[in-house]
């Protein structure tokens, strides 16, 4: 199923970047060009393989439910544009309208 | 038209872990903002997560007790939007390979046994905290991440809830076996257990659904009641009216008291979930499972259920003392300690539960005595006498005082003014004939405000009962001396002022008569006359 210069509006938008039309249809087209390359896969026989989320075969990497070192309130606030009472500050948003 | 609602519910509950789930920060509520926080759950770049096994086995203790299927190996995703409470940019949460599907809660309303059916149990992260406050400024919000990466446990219900009022029983019920289990605290004013809620109406009898709507952002039972209430009668205009109901998410305002349309631009209803990269999946094994069984503490109904067979209680008063495990707890404790005082020589240290600040869920299960197996002193019915004796204080004088008290927890009192072994020498005061009743209630309420020990308070207030046939006789005496009027006229006939003569013997002896000597003294000397 081809993308379509719809979808790849509507995945900018929700990653909140802008783009003009031109750069849209670009966009579209090589991700379809992207799409068509993986579309191989398809010849590939699965048959008797375990559907896989992820290719590690690593499990169970866990640690203890011990405290750690914590950053200073001054560390974590350093790289913050705006601070305010040892909160970021950030542009006001409002859940509601 | 009567419309009939379906609701389903999804519950978030903070997990009692120490640390945060995939980094080593401190778990806890409160404190100067952005102080419990690390490079991980501030998502700086380059940082890795790593899951706390703590919080894994937490959720599968969740599962277990709502009979879930526990998955063999479970993984997490990513689940991508943007808010400034969310420093990464996504919540790492699960969504292909929950840790448990299935299960139900049962509830038992008005006699009848209702099945509300789980869908999926998971574990996540929880976002930081946003204050939208004036101080904050014109056009701006401040953050605290503290609360950024606090493990979670979430649990998605049918919609199988059919009222407000199961609704009601449903979240109740599923915060006591969080708490019984020891998985969460269920504080709710911190924020510690959150609701939304997907509700829907359709007309009675039919059987298609509806289009629902999601309520997000509650976190008391009164809100969901509010909310609840609101949409339901806001669906319901619009559908009497002819119209549609629109699919659409709501936030429950609580000053308000109403549920607001969020902006579609701030639901990102696209998530696209997927695999989490930094993270491999966790097989959960037998051996891991049959650990976690063996460890799972007594849920709420089979506490209840072992009040009333073990402590010979009342159903009624077994609902009360197990609504609240601390309130449990502290019963237990009591009646410990009445044991111990009536039989100092017996062991007891390993009898029941502590009352301790953080019971450790996951040690080894302490064994117990059944209190009907220990060796007290008296004949059958003095034992069932200790223990409900024990429950009507903690269900009545002590729960009245904290009621009074608004705002003091029972574990805060157990902690300072009234441990167990306190109330207990209270309660001993009275068992043993020391003290009457309305003394015995005097001295309560001066051992919660004193520090002195009980003996000395009673000697002090000079609460002992007057017992003394002798003593009691010669105050009887005066009494019916001093009323001849109303001595005859209970002899003509009007019975009922024997309490009119208890009430005088009582004040005669500041309230320390023992009323049943004394009535027997009075009835006696009111026919020999």
């Amino acid at each position: 199923m081809p993308v379509t210069i719809d979808d790849v509006r509507h995945v900018a938008t929700l990653a909140r970047l802008a783009f003009s039309d031109e750069e849209l249809e670009g966009f579209t087209s090589e991700m379809n060009a992207i799409l068509a390359h993986f579309e191989r896969l398809r010849e590939i026989r699965v048959e008797g393989v375990e559907p896989a989320y992820r290719i590690l075969r690593r499990t169970n990497v866990l640690r203890e439910d011990e405290i750690g070192e914590a950053l200073s309130q001054e560390d974590a606030l350093a790289n913050a544009p705006d601070q305010d009472g040892g909160f970021f500050r950030v542009p006001g948003f409002l859940p509601e309208s | 038209m009567e419309f009939e609602p379906v609701i389903g519910f999804e519950v978030h509950a903070q997990l009692t872990t120490r640390s945060k789930i995939f980094c080593s920060s401190a778990n806890e509520p409160g404190g100067p903002p952005n102080t419990r926080v690390c490079p991980v759950c501030l998502g700086m770049p380059g940082v890795l997560p790593v899951l706390n096994e703590r919080a894994v086995d937490l959720g599968i203790l969740v599962a277990l007790a709502l009979d879930a299927d526990v998955a063999g190996r479970m993984g997490f995703a990513r689940k991508n939007y943007f808010y400034p409470d969310l420093p990464k940019g996504y919540q790492i949460t699960q969504f292909a390979e929950p840790l448990a599907t299935g299960g139900h809660v049962d509830l038992e309303i008005d006699g009848a046994t209702t099945r509300v059916g789980i869908r999926q149990i998971h574990i996540e992260e929880d976002a930081g905290k946003t204050i939208h406050a004036a101080t904050a400024g014109e056009g701006a919000s401040l953050v605290d991440m503290n609360r950024c990466g606090v493990p979670l446990v979430e649990i998605v219900t049918r919609p199988d809830v059919r009222s407000i009022d199961t609704a009601d029983a449903l979240l109740t019920k599923l915060r006591r076996i969080l708490v019984f289990l020891g998985v969460a605290t269920g504080r709710m004013h911190e924020g510690s257990l959150r609701f939304d809620t997907n509700v829907s109406l359709r007309p009675a009898g039919e059987e298609a659904l509806g289009t629902a709507t999601e309520i997000k952002n509650m976190n008391s039972f009164r809100a969901v009641r509010r909310a609840l209430a609101f949409e339901i009668e806001r669906q319901a205009r619009v559908l009497a009216s002819g119209g549609e109901v629109v699919h659409e998410t709501l936030l429950w305002d609580e000053d308000g008291d109403r549920a607001i349309p969020m902006r579609s631009k701030e639901i990102a209803s696209d998530y696209r979930y997927f695999p989490e990269p930094d993270l491999v999946d966790v097989v959960i094994d037998r051996e891991r499972l049959e650990r976690l069984r063996g460890a799972m503490p007594e849920l709420p109904d089979a506490m209840r259920d072992r009040f009333v067979d073990e402590y010979g209680l009342a159903r009624c008063d077994a609902d009360v003392l197990t609504a609240e495990l601390d309130t449990a707890l502290y019963y237990e404790a009591t009646v410990r300690e009445l044991v111990r005082l009536l039989r100092p020589e017996l062991d007891l240290a390993s009898a029941g539960r502590v009352l301790a600040p953080s019971a450790d869920v996951l040690g080894p299960p302490s064994a117990r005595v059944d209190f009907r197996l220990l060796p007290l002193p008296g004949e059958a019915g003095a034992r069932g006498e200790i223990s409900k004796t024990a429950a009507n204080w903690v269900v009545g004088k002590l729960a009245a005082w904290l009621n009074a008290a608004d705002g003091i927890a029972l574990r805060d009192l157990a902690g300072a003014a009234m441990p167990p072994s306190r109330l207990a020498r209270v309660i001993l005061s009275r068992l043993d004939g020391t003290l009457n009743e309305p003394a015995a209630k005097r001295l309560f309420e001066a051992a919660v405000e004193s520090e002195d020990a009980i003996d000395a308070l009673i000697e002090r207030l000079d609460l002992a009962q007057v017992s003394d046939e002798g003593t009691l006789g010669e105050v009887v005496g005066a009494v019916l001396e001093e009323h001849p009027g109303e001595v005859a006229r209970y002899r003509s006939g009007e019975g009922k002022l024997l309490g009119h003569f208890m009430g005088l013997v009582m004040k005669a002896t500041n309230g320390k008569a023992d009323p049943e000597v004394a009535r027997a003294i009075l009835e006696a000397s009111l026919e020999d006359r």
